[in-house]
């Protein structure tokens, strides 16, 4: 298993990236895939840094792990603000409609969970924990 | 990290993106489209994503607002070279019905009504 810790400021996001894509591709995804995971991780730590530190005032870290058996690739993602549960919000209703009428924003959660297999939400102890799963099967998502 | 350059055509202001759009760098994007704008809005835009290889959601929300600056301010913009990996995202979030999206930059000129 890879770790990594990171300061939870934007900042991060840069190498978030690169730790993500080097994960998916020892595990044998191709760029698309990895692609897909990387915004799924993004999304998701954006939003760690902004609610869970940000706007609370405090500072923190954000933990990332990867793992690699021979059915998927897990990566977690913990941080250690408040409980909150991201895979029980509904998806955005506009996505259907015209310029004028489109929301900004709330895309984030619906692309991370639209971008992985599965993602799961476990509190651990003081930290959410959430983990993005990709079935090692080939072509799987094209 | 992400490199914006303004490029002037006769006909329409090119914006070439170059690396990636998050949280991180999304206000810097935001902050030169709003300066461009504000500078008296040339009516045709093309925003060129051949070298952009990834956006999140941030990105997604300045071209949202972008497009709608430009469409209340009376002007058009148009998006080519979207790479496959940026493509999909657009798919996904609906926007390849609220962009207009072209092939390359040519097309792209044709749409704008600058060719």
């Amino acid at each position: 298993m890879k770790t990594l810790a990171l300061p939870g400021t934007l900042d991060a996001l840069e190498p978030l990236g690169e730790f993500v894509r080097a994960a998916a591709a020892e595990a044998g995804f191709d760029a698309m895939a990895a692609g897909r995971l990387h915004l799924a991780v993004d999304e998701m730590a954006t939003n760690s840094v902004t609610h869970a530190y940000e706007e609370q005032g405090r500072e923190g870290q954000i933990y990332l792990e990867a793992e690699i058996d021979d059915n998927e690739l897990r990566v977690a993602l913990e941080d250690t603000g408040p409980a909150y549960d991201p895979t029980t919000r509904a998806d955005p209703a506009d996505l259907d409609r015209p310029l004028e009428e489109r929301g900004i924003g709330g895309l984030g959660i619906f692309l991370a969970r639209k971008n992985v297999d599965a993602l799961l939400y476990e509190r651990r102890g003081d930290r959410n924990r959430l983990t993005f799963v990709l079935h090692r099967r080939p072509a799987s998502r094209t | 990290m992400l490199e914006i350059t303004s490029t002037d055509h006769p006909e329409y202001l090119q914006i070439s993106l170059r690396g990636e759009i998050t949280s991180a760098s999304a206000s810097q994007l935001e902050r030169t489209l709003a300066e461009l704008l504000a500078k008296g809005p040339p009516p045709r835009w093309l925003l060129d994503l051949g070298d952009l290889l990834f956006t999140s959601s941030a990105g997604l929300r300045v071209f949202l607002t972008f497009a709608k600056r430009t469409k209340t301010a009376g002007g058009r913009l148009a998006f080519c070279n979207v790479r496959p990996a940026v493509a999909e995202v657009f798919e996904v979030s609906g926007f390849t019905q609220i962009l207009t999206i072209a092939p390359d930059a040519a097309a792209a000129a044709v749409l704008l009504g600058a060719a």
